[in-house]
């Protein structure tokens, strides 16, 4: 009997043995620690898009410039010329209005003590714009500096243009490689069909024939050598791209970047904070293959803190920068980022005191927070709106006055204080409020009598259609997009009489059906990347990628036109504030309300301000305890 | 006792070959089902421009046949190598599975540590003294399989964390921390294996043996011990196959509610995001744990019982 009894408890004490493993109970408490929504998708800030990530990074790296947590005004980060002239201007700003210069802080360091220099900052600026990076936020540098997107966009390269043309990796480096292959420049003299460049380099021209990652080597030029035996064999190379040196980004000497746009944007200091466009280490990308420099134990960074320790699904532990310039101002040694996906187990952790800062609060407790935890809710309008999107591709809402019936039978206020009780504000406009400057076009207001009204203009052809079938609101599995999809079916039925049907897909199959067109209506969300009208209006010009309605017009795209080229800044957002009245006008859009970011925050904490960007450093929050 | 080890070497050999073919042919479908749903893995909120669509899916491989597709990620697989996660850009799929499986295991293995501890003995108790505790046992039961998990966990935060504030609403790190999630995993678990043992007991305790057993004067606790026990457990035994293995891979309610860092939340996320690696990595942990604790209840049935049928 005593042998069975001994091999159990032997089991038993492997079982607690392996369990214990899992858990680490030496962990030291962190200074501050604040829920994450979501897991970090990637410590690399070219490819870092949803806000966890960027509320990460924000205190991992550090860009040119940073905003000031409370006012958003731009303050010197890795620059230390980013300050005022008297004038209200910028002292790194041309007079012209198009040369930024920024001069980088002699005591600019990376995490492993290294000197951080301008040409880390035009490594990382090409690294973004290079369509291999597949970073999601080119046009952060596309829409405003010389040739960026150009170069960022292969396709668009014409006959005459300087041209780099990116060599095959040697066959000793792995595919993953993050080294670039050897660069030959030159000029194209002819795009051929199939993916080969005819290029003139050095005087002499030579054929390329652009190999993807995943073909075997060589395998894809073999039936083009035969064909063109006469003008040389077809040679291999990854890309063909614009010649960097066109680009308008520029490192003068180790302390001096250059960046030239393409006209006086003054809001460009905003976009260069954008957590993108933050500087990578090169040797540490080269030193390693694929995305293991995101490692904790290898990358380097250059923010107020570096990643300590990382774990799926659990947390990242950040710890102070020794060697960060501002290290001074750093307020806590230790932050961790917990990831909890659940809104309540959130409110659960900040109620057991177990976490300084909860970034989304339950909707359906709105209420009862403001009440009960006053002191510790931070609210502020995000610069971000939830809308209903037409598929003017087919009718029936290809009519105009059908959509503009649609737009005018809505009661937003009811949908704001039922459907979703958080405080959000009713949709103003598409663009939300808050860009100093800027008045928002208004929305067709509610008026049921104009609604059936618009609907008895409507094309003879498109009411039939409409009354003929059955037409679908689609929406994504969500808490609030279903209540909200309830409310507006049923106020659209009340104001037309007209019966649309709710149809919910799952996130995937969703986001399938309105990239090819196949929808009646569906629900849409946008926040705003940078403080500017443009951020949501570029969404409906008629070449955006963006554009889920389908919906084109001249003069709208001509005003956007107008606006990218216009250099008085009042002038500008008129012409832009003429476009929206468009768009609201002809109604592709039907915007519902804009968010309102609702932060608890422990009181105590210090350096945390709700703000419309909803951005929020890591390196300015500190702890009273 | 030589046959014996023969048998057994033969049983393995035969249940390797199934394996290898199973996971073949789970691959397979789930590779085609995951490609034939709509979506790509890299559909996202804020849809990408056509030529970073275009760069991702060159990266990876996703704009070839689906046939060289297919043939280039099962000659990965056989390597155990499962490829990079689509959406954790910065992790490969074993990554995923080294860094969660601990955690979930860990979890399970507590949950099923305590699920057998109560439902056990609680079954063959109440399989032995039919009448008042029997029929509550079972109402009991029926409860707690009925009771969803967040519902329990719900309750027991709120008598744990807040009325009685003496453990950690949520995470993972520590002991104290363990208590709750392990907790309500194990109750629906202890419910089921509390019923079989009770069905099992009395399906054995009518069986002729035992009757002469009893008869012979043999005492009751050795009647019980020594004679029923290894006969009434056995449907408890054929239920911890499926059990473990979905009990070891986590549970996406569970870590959610108590934001634990297990596998559960990958195996849901996965196949939402179209993380077509990732899935099919996940799927293949899943089958393999499954076929491994089939082939182990196997072996152990044949221990409880030698009336079985060979292996």
């Amino acid at each position: 009997m005593s042998r069975p009894i001994g091999i159990l408890l032997g089991f038993l004490a492997l079982l607690l043995a392996a369990v214990w493993s899992t858990l680490s109970i030496t962990r030291r408490a962190a200074h501050f620690s604040f829920c994450n929504a979501a897991d970090v998708g990637s410590l690399d800030p070219a490819i870092a898009s949803d806000s966890s990530t960027q509320r990460v990074l924000s205190g991992v790296f550090e860009g040119l410039c940073v905003l000031h947590p409370q006012t958003l005004e731009p303050q010197p980060g890795m620059a230390s010329n980013i300050i005022r002239t008297t004038q209200g201007g910028w002292k790194c700003l041309s007079p012209d209005g198009k040369t930024w210069t920024f001069e980088i802080r002699e005591d600019a360091r990376w995490s492993d003590n290294s000197p951080l220099t301008a040409n880390d900052f035009a490594y990382s600026f090409r690294r973004v714009l290079d369509p291999q990076t597949a970073a999601p936020y080119p046009h952060l540098l596309g829409d405003y500096v010389i040739n960026a997107e150009k170069y960022n966009s292969p396709q668009n390269l014409a006959v005459g243009d300087s041209v780099e043309v990116e060599l095959p990796l040697p066959n000793a480096e792995s595919e993953n490689s993050n080294k670039r292959g050897q660069l030959l420049r030159g000029t194209l003299i002819e795009k051929v069909a199939g993916g080969t460049f005819h290029v003139e380099v050095d005087g002499v021209p030579r054929f390329f024939q652009i190999r993807s990652s995943t073909e075997v080597p060589g395998k894809g030029s073999d039936s083009f050598k035969n064909e063109s035996d006469n003008s040389g064999a077809i040679e291999d190379c990854r890309q063909v791209l614009l010649d960097f040196h066109e680009v308008g980004i520029r490192a003068v000497d180790s302390h001096t970047l250059q960046i030239e746009l393409m006209r006086p944007n003054p809001a460009f200091l905003q976009v260069l904070a954008h957590v993108t466009l933050s500087p990578v280490n090169q040797r540490c990308l080269e030193a390693h293959s694929g995305r293991e420099w995101t490692h904790p134990n290898r990358l380097i960074s250059n923010g107020a803190y570096v990643v300590a320790q990382r774990r799926l699904r659990d947390r990242i532990r950040l710890q102070r920068n020794p060697y960060y310039w501002d290290r001074g101002h750093v307020g806590c040694e230790m932050v961790d980022a917990i990831t909890v996906e659940s809104p309540a187990t959130m409110l659960n952790l900040f109620e057991a005191g177990l976490v300084d800062w909860v970034p989304s609060t339950p909707v359906s407790l709105a209420d009862d927070l403001r009440r009960v935890r006053a002191n510790s809710l931070k609210a502020a309008p995000a610069f971000s709106t939830y809308f209903y999107v037409f598929n003017v591709r087919r009718p029936p809402f290809n009519d105009i006055h059908i959509r503009r019936a649609f737009c005018q039978a809505i009661n937003r206020r009811e949908v704001v204080d039922t459907a979703l009780r958080g405080g959000q504000e009713t949709a103003s406009g598409f663009v939300p409020p808050g860009i100093s400057g800027y008045a928002s076009a208004e929305v067709l207001a509610e008026d049921p009598t104009a609604a059936r009204h618009e609907l008895q203009q409507a094309d003879a052809g498109s009411l039939t259609a409409l009354n003929g079938s059955q037409w679908k609101l689609l929406y994504n599995t969500g808490d609030t997009h279903r209540s909200i999809a309830e409310l507006i079916q049923s106020q659209w039925r009340e104001a037309t009489g007209i019966h649309i049907a709710l149809e919910n897909r799952e996130f995937g199959t969703f986001r399938a059906a309105i990239s090819a067109g196949e929808f009646d209506i569906a629900r849409s969300g946008w926040t705003g990347d940078i403080s500017d009208p443009i951020a949501f209006l570029h969404m409906f010009a008629s070449d955006s990628p963006f554009n889920d309605a389908g919906w084109a017009n001249d003069d709208y795209d001509r005003l956007l036109g107008q606006a990218g080229v216009e250099s008085d800044p009042v002038q500008r957002l008129s012409l832009l504030q003429e476009a929206e009245t468009i768009l609201l006008k002809e109604c592709p859009v039907l915007p519902l309300y804009h968010r309102v970011s609702m932060h608890l925050v422990r009181p105590g904490v210090r350096g945390f301000y709700a703000n419309s960007g909803d951005i929020h450093p890591l390196k300015w929050i500190h702890v009273e305890r | 006792m030589a046959s014996g080890r023969i048998e057994l070497v033969g049983f393995l050999c035969r249940r390797l070959l199934t394996a290898v073919l199973t996971l073949w042919a789970v691959f397979t479908i789930s590779f085609f089902l995951m490609r034939a749903v709509p979506g790509g893995p890299f559909d996202h909120e804020q849809q990408v421009p056509e030529e970073i669509r275009q760069a991702t899916a060159d990266r990876y491989g996703l704009d070839q046949p689906l046939g060289v597709q297919y043939l280039r990620e099962l000659a990965r697989t056989v390597t155990l190598d499962l490829g990079p996660s689509y959406r954790l850009a910065d992790y490969t799929v074993n990554e995923v599975i080294v860094e969660g499986l601990p955690t979930s295991a860990a979890l399970g293995l507590m949950a099923l540590a305590l699920a057998l501890t109560v439902g056990v003995p609680t079954g063959l108790w109440a399989g032995l003294n039919r009448g008042m505790a029997d029929r509550w046992m079972r109402r009991l039961a029926v409860l707690a399989i009925a009771t969803p998990n967040f519902v329990l966990a719900g309750i027991l935060i709120l008598l744990f964390c807040f009325v009685w504030p003496v453990l950690p609403p949520a995470g993972w790190g520590q002991p104290s921390q363990l208590i709750l999630p392990a907790f309500c995993l194990a109750i629906p678990f202890a419910a089921y294996v509390a019923r079989l043992a009770r069905a099992g007991m009395l399906e054995t305790w009518n069986q002729e043996y035992i009757r002469t057993a009893i008869a012979k004067g043999v005492p009751r606790h050795v009647v019980v011990w020594k004679h029923a026990f290894p006969a009434a457990v056995l449907p408890v035994v054929s239920f911890l196959g499926p059990a473990v293995a979905g009990i070891l891979t986590g549970s996406l309610v569970i870590e959610r509610i108590f934001a634990i860092p297990g596998i559960g939340t990958s195996f849901v996320n996965a196949a939402l995001d179209r993380d077509y690696t990732l899935a099919m990595g996940l799927v293949l942990l899943y089958t393999t744990i499954l076929l491994v604790t089939n082939a182990l209840v196997d072996i152990v049935q044949k221990l409880l019982d030698p009336r079985l049928e060979s292996l």
